[in-house]
């Protein structure tokens, strides 16, 4: 199968504001498709990162390379700006007409509906809340289907009915061909979207990985249990001992395979559970060690 | 794009205040023109009342309400980090500047153009519209009407530049009082000194007052005088569209 394009990258890319390093010598590499999700603390440089491939800041040093034109960037930094004395549906309206394009109500219909934005469509956008003004930016960014969407914490201020739409939408978007480069410093949102992650701490990128290889990894749980030898053997049904230390094993799930499922499984064969919990997976364990200095041990 | 700038900034309330300025106070100048008409104090045709009126809104209030406005027009895009937009959408630093420095033009257009539209048709209700007389010049009705639709393009030819420099302040300090302010004043400063033979700005100022005093226009003098000014303020408009680009182009938009 022929690999999908490299849609952006950047080449030691850096930026200081004075005598302090924001960005320090970052090379990213996109591909069309993919969902790359920047990781990192508040002030580790990850907004420093999307100002500098949309050009709102100039670099230090190091380049940018987009190979899309003109305007197929789309997305936000920060929280979505708004015109507070105009309407929704008129930013979008106007979205055309700095392109010198006649606005096209049917596309901006379907967006807004796409983003769940339909009913408030009409109300000055000074009124919005946060999570409808991520609405609203979405729509904005999803109008001229961009090749590249630049997304800084796309679900914040979004109820939870409304993160799960806006996770799907993003789910949906990559794969419709679309590069997303996400911000975020949830790692649940992260393990959900992403396909490639990157932990970005001070400036500089410590960490990235392909999140597929980190599913397949499973999730692991560590079952704690008196009877550790009979215990080995009756798991496997539901999954695999990947490590052992005294009467506490570590388990990978097969497929599918819920905790409690395990669970009821031992309990049934007269094996006592007296601790089922779920072991952090690599990337929590890099995050924590990387942005906090704690280290974890997991087992792989 | 223009289309889209203008829809923006005529719909926001600034917009409207600063207009809604002009006219009360040419409401209440009328008033005072109007009472003091009736009781004797002054004999004024509407001619009068019109130079009057269009004499202290061009050279005392639109100075100052202008650069206020233009400066709006930058940090307004700041407040409301809606400067991010032309970076998604492919627009140059520099097209997205002109298209700002063309919005301030037209609205320079539309503050006057309402207000002198206003003020004819109160002067024309309010007082008759016989012939004028300016020192040694008369001046019919419609003559007159042209000399103060001339002299008012005249300082909104001459305001325009103050409007790019409340421009290039606002994209330094990205404050708009300083913006705003800072170029009125330098406005003030040109006027205050406007007799003074070093002020750079004093051709300017008497080609206004020729524009609507003399008796005639195609006189040579005059002329030589129009195309000096003229040059005097394209070279200024010039020096600061060049200052303008380069400032925006170097600058890193920092949105808070």
């Amino acid at each position: 199968m022929r690999e999908p394009s490299v849609v952006l990258e950047t080449f030691q890319l850096s930026k200081s504001f004075g005598a302090v390093k924001a960005v320090s010598d970052l090379n990213l590499s996109i591909r069309a498709g993919e969902v790359y999700a920047l990781l990192g603390p508040n002030g580790a440089g990850k907004t420093t990162t999307l100002a500098l491939i949309i050009g709102l800041l100039h670099p230090t040093s190091g380049t940018v390379r987009f190979s899309g034109g003109p305007g197929e960037i789309a997305g936000f930094i920060g929280v979505p700006p708004v015109y507070p004395h105009l309407s929704g549906y008129t930013h979008l309206q106007m979205a055309y007409r700095v392109r010198g394009l006649p606005p096209d109500p049917r596309r901006i219909e379907e967006v807004l509906s796409r983003v769940g934005l339909g009913e408030a469509r009409h109300r000055r956008a000074g009124t919005y809340s946060t999570g409808m003004r991520q609405r609203l930016g979405l729509a904005r960014a999803l109008l001229f289907r961009p090749r590249l969407l630049i997304l800084d914490e796309p679900t914040s201020g979004l109820d939870p009915q409304g993160i799960g739409e806006i996770r799907e939408l993003i789910r949906s978007l990559g794969r419709e061909g679309v590069a997303v480069l996400l911000s975020s410093h949830l790692l649940g949102e992260v393990e959900q979207v992403a396909s490639r992650v990157g932990i970005l701490v001070e400036g500089r990128l410590q960490w990235e990985e392909d999140m597929e290889a980190l599913r397949n990894e499973g999730d692991l749980y560590e079952v704690e249990t008196s009877h550790p030898e009979q215990a080995i053997e009756a798991i496997a049904p539901w999954g695999a001992v990947v490590d052992r230390k005294g009467n506490r094993l570590i388990v990978r799930l097969h497929p599918g395979v819920f905790p409690e499922q395990l669970n009821a499984g031992l309990v049934q064969q007269g094996i006592p559970v007296a601790h089922l919990g779920r072991r952090i997976n690599r990337l929590e364990a890099a995050y924590l060690e990387i942005c906090h200095g704690i280290t974890v041990g997991v087992a792989s | 794009m223009i289309r889209a700038e203008i829809r923006k900034y005529i719909t926001t309330p600034l917009f409207w205040i600063l207009s809604g300025i002009g006219i009360a106070l040419l409401l209440i100048q009328s008033v005072v023109f109007f009472a003091a008409h009736q009781v004797g104090l002054l004999s004024l045709t509407a001619l009068d009342y019109l130079l009057g009126v269009m004499n202290f809104y061009l050279t005392y209030l639109l100075p100052f309400l202008f650069p206020l406005f233009a400066a709006y027009t930058y940090v307004s895009e700041l407040q409301w980090r809606t400067l991010m937009f032309p970076f998604f959408d492919g627009t140059s630093r520099r097209a997205w500047l002109a298209g700002k420095a063309i919005l301030i033009g037209i609205c320079l257009l539309l503050f006057t153009g309402s207000y002198l539209l206003l003020a004819i048709l109160i002067g024309g209700s309010l007082f008759s519209f016989d012939e004028i007389y300016l020192e040694n010049l008369r001046l019919s009705p419609g003559a007159a009407l042209l000399r103060t639709a001339m002299g008012t393009l005249w300082m909104d030819f001459i305001l325009y530049p103050f409007g790019l420099l409340a421009l290039l302040l606002s994209i330094f300090s990205r404050n708009l009082l300083v913006g705003g302010l800072g170029s009125g004043l330098t406005f003030f400063a040109g006027l205050m000194f406007q007799q003074s033979p070093s002020n750079p700005f004093r051709p300017l100022f008497t080609v206004a007052q020729q524009l609507v005093r003399l008796s005639q226009l195609t006189d040579a003098s005059f002329l030589y005088a129009l195309g000096q000014a003229t040059l005097l303020n394209l070279g200024l408009v010039v020096l600061l569209a060049v200052a303008l680009s380069f400032a925006f182009q170097k600058v890193d938009i920092v949105l808070e």
